[in-house]
């Protein structure tokens, strides 16, 4: 069945990689002169239009990019003439630090938040989780870090303004000081929407049946709420990690632009600044990717945790 | 694994056993009309969201009579004044425009980009969603085969890759936004129309010959209207908040054309100088779309098929 899932990858790629080859048919019709620069000649203008091979069927383009990049080459920035694979070996390790940070974040505040809010549903912190919830939806990740930035960079001057420090040049503590405010900004909607859920489902779980058993049996409630409605509550926890999860990668794009962290978010808003179509087209697959590999985690932490689903799908 | 497992807990009502009833009430009889609105009504939350809605659309549509300058005219004798100072009421920007101003005329672009995004994506994801939950088969099987693939790719990289390609400009913000709403509203109305196409009373009316426009018009519209319209709602304020993100990285809106998130971007270029104009534009965005999700989780709990 995991093998299953892996090979059903392949056609989905397949088609988001035409589509992305079809886009580039909505390219600018002057882009190549644009890229070229106001001094360039004919012969100068030629040689861009073969690097972006505009002029060729989009199915050709699409064969000919498949071809590469099943060989390992996802193709070359235009305007930097450095391969994507060669950016993405230099810089995944802010982006996952970026997005671990906010997991593990979103994983401290929102569970308890979504437990407590759910078993005393009703109550004044249910009403403060729910109200924040929506908010935490509702504000997009720069304003958050924007505010972030005022409050303790500017104001209380506690937290550095902006960039990356790797662990090398500044040690552990530099690193996450500069990566504190990216990731409480990236994390805003992840926690919101685990509150959300983990709320209805908790409260959910503690009316039904087994739950009602226990009490009836006499286990102290927090045996009750934390063996027994916990259990699946855990479920949807793990599937909206893994939609968030993906997410994360679409808001680091934003995020790092505002923080200068120079990581595949960054790299991202410069070829989407600049037009860059080579570097979109690499960008995009690997995106889904990344995407799919998280639902196929997703789904294997359900059968672990779910006995209903391992009888079933075996 | 059967296509129409919608992934579970995504943010799109899962389209669940659709009971006969609740489609002889949508279609024949008005009066639940009355008990949603008051049921909207009891909504607190919502009718204050509601409220400030209307404040937004009014400001919006009215904004050369609620602004107090010319949104683009720059006095570079009067750059970054001061809150109420020299007849700025929030003061200028950097190079002399009322701050006041710009976030009205912004509300306008928000609206466009948040409303244009969600009526073009719905005219194109109408047919395609009714075609295809209606004439199951291949017809449905190759529109769902890319709808999988785009709903594939991260929400926001789509909408960068999109835009990015076309370019900067309002236009093509909401071209890349519509593309992106388009497979999600698919996939909701097919599973709608898919599980009322099943019912016994449009089995029985396609046995006595009902023709088939009738039955979608006076049967199947109605009943996909109030998911579609929760859905849609919610959608314009999450198109809003795209909108402000793609200004913000300057692939929106272009300058001198006042956008919230171009304002938040010039203040942010200001952020060592002076801070206090980040706030203006970035409670402007908050909450609105914080007041298009209650509204839409109003009108979702308003509508919801289980009533007491």
């Amino acid at each position: 069945m995991i093998l299953k899932r892996i090979l059903s990858v392949i056609p989905i790629l397949l088609i988001v990689t035409f589509l992305v080859a079809l886009l580039s048919t909505f390219l600018p019709g002057d882009l190549a002169t644009t890229l070229a620069g106001p001094d360039a000649d004919t012969e100068r203008i030629e040689e861009v239009r073969e690097f972006l091979r505009v002029d060729r069927a989009v199915h050709e383009r699409w064969l000919d990019w498949t071809a590469d990049a099943v060989q390992g080459d996802l193709g070359t920035s235009y305007f930097t003439r450095r391969t994507i694979t060669r950016e993405i070996a230099d810089r995944w390790a802010i982006t996952g630090s970026l997005v671990l940070g906010s997991v593990l974040l979103s994983l401290l505040i929102g569970v308890p938040l979504g437990i407590l809010a759910g078993r005393y549903r009703g109550s004044a912190l249910d009403r403060t989780a729910t109200l924040s919830a929506t908010l935490g939806v509702s504000v997009p990740h720069f304003v958050i870090g924007i505010l972030g930035l005022v409050i303790f960079a500017k104001w209380l001057g506690w937290l550095p303004f902006a960039n990356y420090s790797p662990v090398a040049k500044n040690g552990y503590a530099g690193w996450a000081k500069h990566l504190a405010i990216p990731v409480v900004a990236l994390s805003g909607s992840m926690i919101a929407e685990l509150t959300r859920q983990l709320r209805s489902a908790v409260s959910e779980e503690l009316e039904s049946d087994y739950v009602r058993t226990a009490r009836a049996k006499g286990l102290r409630e927090r045996v009750v709420v934390l063996k027994h409605g916990l259990r699946l509550a855990v479920l949807p926890a793990v599937s909206v990690l893994s939609v968030q999860i993906t997410r994360l990668f679409g808001g680091a794009v934003i995020v790092e632009y505002v923080f200068g962290l120079g990581g595949l978010g960054s790299y991202t808003a410069d070829a989407v600044l600049k037009q860059d179509f080579p570097v979109i087209q690499g960008i995009v697959p690997l995106a889904v990717i990344i995407a799919v590999s998280m639902s196929l985690l997703a789904d294997l932490a359900f059968l672990k945790l779910n006995p209903r689903l391992r009888a079933e799908g075996a | 694994m059967s296509d129409d497992t919608a992934p579970p807990f995504e943010d799109m009502e899962t389209p669940g056993a659709i009971d006969e009833d609740a489609i002889l009430k949508a279609t024949l009889e008005e009066p639940t009309s009355g008990r949603r609105w008051r049921a909207f009504g009891r909504n607190k939350a919502a009718v204050i969201a509601s409220t400030f809605l209307v404040v937004v659309l009014l400001v919006g549509v009215f904004a050369p009579l609620v602004a107090t300058h010319d949104p683009n005219d720059a006095t570079l004798s009067d750059r970054r004044t001061g809150v109420l100072t020299d007849g700025y009421l929030l003061g200028t920007d950097d190079i002399g425009r009322d701050m006041f101003s710009r976030v009205v005329y912004g509300t306008r672009t928000s609206l466009l980009a948040g409303l244009g995004t969600v009526v073009a994506a719905l005219a194109l994801a109408l047919p395609i969603g009714m075609l295809a939950g209606y004439h199951q088969g291949w017809v449905d099987n190759a529109f769902m085969r890319f709808v999988d693939a785009l709903l594939s790719i991260p929400p926001l990289i789509l909408v960068f890759a999109i835009a990015g390609t076309l370019g900067p400009g309002l236009f093509n913000a909401v071209m890349a936004l519509a593309i992106f709403f388009v497979p999600i509203f698919v996939r909701l109305i097919r599973g709608e129309v898919r599980s009322i196409r099943r019912s016994q009373l449009v089995e029985a009316e396609l046995a006595v010959g009902v023709p088939t426009g009738y039955i979608m018009r006076r049967h199947i519209l109605p009943v996909i209207a109030a998911p579609l319209i929760v859905q849609a709602s919610l959608a314009v304020g999450t198109a809003i908040l795209a909108e402000t993100s793609l200004s913000f990285l300057g692939l929106g809106v272009m300058d001198p054309t006042a956008s919230w998130g171009r304002i938040l971007k010039q203040a942010f270029n200001d952020i060592q100088i002076r801070s206090w104009p980040l706030f203006l534009p970035g409670a402007a965005i908050a909450s609105t779309v914080l007041a298009i999700n209650v509204f839409g989780d109003g009108l979702r709990d308003a509508l919801g098929r289980v009533e007491g």
